[in-house]
């Protein structure tokens, strides 16, 4: 009974979800099954899985997945080595402490597409950006940040982890102000060393915590388009292009929602795939930790 | 729940609803005819002419809308409001998107309207499907060669050559003076090459691309000759392959101050050139032989056209508000908004003057030339593609005609 009440409270919310998450992507597996153009449905045929095939045909449909996945991986292992930390740094009694809190917080405050366009600026190849003249200044020749294969990809990591660390520092900060004091008082007194108490009571208490972090980077990741398209469209070549630039570039832009929405079923069922694999791996460590 | 609960969801629901009754169009009580018009510019840029047209048609208001961002970002919201019935009573049609809008039964055939007779008869083409036409297109955009004046005075020129050979030449001097010689943007490189192909498609039975998109010749067969050329840049130094990298914006602000000697440019940028303060010219973009007419990249802009599905008012409102577009008096404001250059039979723009020879050799003569407009299927996604590889032959990582091969792979997949 108190379950069924408890469960009313999530109606407003599945409603929601179901109008703009579950039909939509009910509506793209038809789509994907379909030559929809985008323009009329109603002169949409059945084309099996014309689309399907395509996808694993064309080259550049599937040219952005090496790239999301490094991101990925890059962007989830970068911010939650250094957000933890710094969530523990942040925690302590210091001068100008709520100061650091805010500036840390505030990088995460633009939007992806926006730190793109500005850091377009930042790093630009030419001996005219921001960092090529500051190298300058040092007497070092300018570096080709934005139009080497390389150097695109850490440019786009490097702006990613530096948009988000703050933010996830924050929800770590969230975990820790509830870990219970007495349990490090306790430590201190037994004469644990900072270290032993970051390692044996910090660490696993923020399990959970690494759990949420971790899940919203990996679904981040695999879906992101804007920070990319913004400061590197892609390029150079197809050095960071990624799935959903090649969804909606590929697919929908160029009048092929059929194409487009078979790449977005594939995609999901691979990112399905990792997110239960990571929620799974998750409850394991919990599990073994308590 | 009790009653006056429920009442109270009822209305909180209903008032969610209630702004959605203000989007659209139509007539209301008092008689006013709204009309609305989806465009790809800002509201800045139809400021001016909503008001004078409203000003001549009392009884019509336009309910402007728009999208920021890029051509893509217009084209994908006007597919959006198509497939959800939301299509404004006027909107822009890519040419880009033509056949699929024609193919929807979203566009009006405009072919025997009035105010149809001005528009000229290569904007009339670029709108045409099947023989009939599907968007009025008042003026047309082409790309020259923007150059500094003082840079290029430096190693003894006083203008852009006419060969692509002599161009090359004057660009190593520049570069041997320590001056930047050329620049493109990533998702415009090989600027020169569609004046290259449209010229030698004059010489052809039709447009080499259309025939590339026939199947009668391929991007490899046709291509190759045109992107080795324009490699020389590269492989002779006197552009770096940080092109690969490099935005509009950044180019822009390099040629605006005053470190770069030459761009690829439309007449979009001369109010920034002004504004830097540059001494700059608009010159020819140099062709392979010499003897060849010049072509430069360009088409007719984005047209209006009207929605298929309106008639009674709505209808003799949106052929009300186009005869005022091709009218003197809203081209003018058209020109003044936008920045575009309006290209109608009988009216004479104001140019400005470092964009007049440009104007000259290529828009009032119709000789520009655009690949994608030439191509039957994917056009956007081809288009950006031959960016992506000529990135990667601006790296060294593929040859001219490996990005040629790849281009004809593509263009299988959107068969």
């Amino acid at each position: 009974m108190e379950n069924f009440a408890s469960a009313r409270f999530l109606l407003p919310i599945m409603a929601i979800f179901v109008v703009i998450v579950f039909i939509p992507f009910m509506e793209s597996i038809v789509f994907s099954f379909t030559d929809y153009s985008g323009y009329n449905f109603a002169q949409a045929k059945f084309v099996g899985w014309a689309n399907y095939l395509q996808c694993f045909r064309d080259p550049t449909l599937l040219a952005g997945l090496g790239f999301t996945l490094l991101y990925t991986i890059a962007t989830t292992v970068f911010i939650t080595i250094i957000a933890l930390p710094l969530a523990v740094v942040l925690n302590r009694k210091f001068f100008g402490r709520n100061f650091a809190r805010s500036l840390f917080f505030f990088f995460s405050v633009p939007s992806m597409a926006v730190l793109g366009l500005v850091w377009q600026y930042i790093f630009s190849p030419l001996s005219s950006g921001v960092v090529n003249h500051l190298l300058g200044e040092i007497g070092v020749a300018p570096i080709p940040w934005l139009s080497n294969v390389e150097l695109a990809k850490f440019c786009v990591i490097f702006v990613a982890v530096w948009g988000q660390v703050g933010w996830h520092a924050t929800l770590y900060l969230a975990y820790l102000q509830a870990i219970p004091s007495d349990l490090y008082e306790q430590a201190s007194v037994d004469g644990a060393t900072r270290r032993q108490q970051f390692l044996h009571i910090t660490l696993p208490e923020m399990v959970p915590a690494m759990g949420v972090s971790i899940f919203m980077l990996l679904t981040g990741g695999l879906k992101v388009y804007d920070l990319p398209y913004g400061l590197t469209s892609g390029g150079p070549g197809y050095a960071t292009y990624t799935v959903t630039q090649s969804i909606i570039l590929t697919g929908i832009g160029s009048s092929r929602y059929g194409v487009g929405s078979a790449l977005g079923v594939l995609f999901f069922m691979c990112c399905a795939v990792l997110v239960m694999l990571q929620q799974i791996a998750t409850r394991t460590i919990e599990k073994r930790i308590s | 729940m009790r009653t006056s609960a429920k009442i109270l969801t009822m209305v909180a629901a209903a008032s969610l609803l209630l702004p959605l009754t203000a989007c659209g169009s139509g007539t209301d009580s008092s008689g006013k005819t709204t009309l609305s018009f989806f465009s790809n510019n800002s509201q800045d840029a139809y400021k001016k002419v909503i008001a004078a047209f409203e000003k001549q048609n009392p009884n019509i208001t336009i309910d402007f809308s728009t999208t920021t961002g890029s051509q893509n970002g217009y084209q994908q919201t006007l597919q959006t409001r198509i497939a959800g019935r939301k299509l404004a009573d006027v909107y822009m049609v890519p040419p880009e998107a033509l056949s699929d809008l024609v193919k929807a039964h979203v566009a009006k055939d405009l072919s025997n309207e009035s105010f149809m007779s001005k528009i000229g008869t290569n904007a009339k083409k670029s709108y045409t499907v099947d023989g009939k036409i599907y968007g009025m297109s008042v003026s047309a955009w082409s790309n020259a060669f923007a150059y500094n004046k003082d840079l290029l005075a430096k190693v003894g020129y006083s203008a852009i050559p006419s060969t692509w050979d002599e161009f090359l030449t004057m660009c190593k001097k520049l570069k041997a003076a320590g001056i930047t010689p050329y620049l493109e943007p990533k998702d415009g490189l090989a600027d020169p090459v569609e004046g290259w192909i449209g010229y030698d498609s004059t010489k052809q039975s039709s447009a080499l691309d259309a025939q590339i998109s026939s199947g009668k010749k391929t991007f490899e067969s046709v291509y190759t000759k045109y992107y080795t050329e324009w490699d020389k840049l590269i492989k002779q130094g006197v552009m770096s392959s940080d092109v690969s990298g490099l935005s509009g914006d950044q180019v822009l602000s390099e040629f605006t101050s005053g470190r770069l000697a030459v761009m690829p440019s439309g007449s979009w940028y001369i109010t920034n050139y002004n504004q830097a303060g540059i001494n700059y010219g608009y010159g020819q973009i140099p062709m392979l032989q010499k003897g060849d007419t010049p072509y430069a990249p360009g088409y007719a802009d984005p047209a209006f056209g009207i929605n298929a599905s309106i008639n009674g008012k709505q209808l003799a409102a949106a052929e009300k508000f186009l005869t005022f577009i091709s009218s003197d008096d809203g081209l003018k404001l058209y020109q003044e908004g936008t920045g575009l250059i309006p290209n109608v039979t009988g009216y004479k723009p104001t140019i400005d003057k470092h964009f007049q020879k440009a104007y000259d050799l290529y828009i009032a003569t119709g000789h520009v030339y655009l690949n994608s407009a030439h191509w039957a299927k994917g056009a956007q996604a081809l288009r950006s593609e031959t960016f992506t590889q000529l990135q990667q032959v601006a790296l060294g990582t593929i040859t001219p005609d490996q990005a040629a091969k790849n281009l004809d792979t593509k263009l299988q997949t959107l068969s």
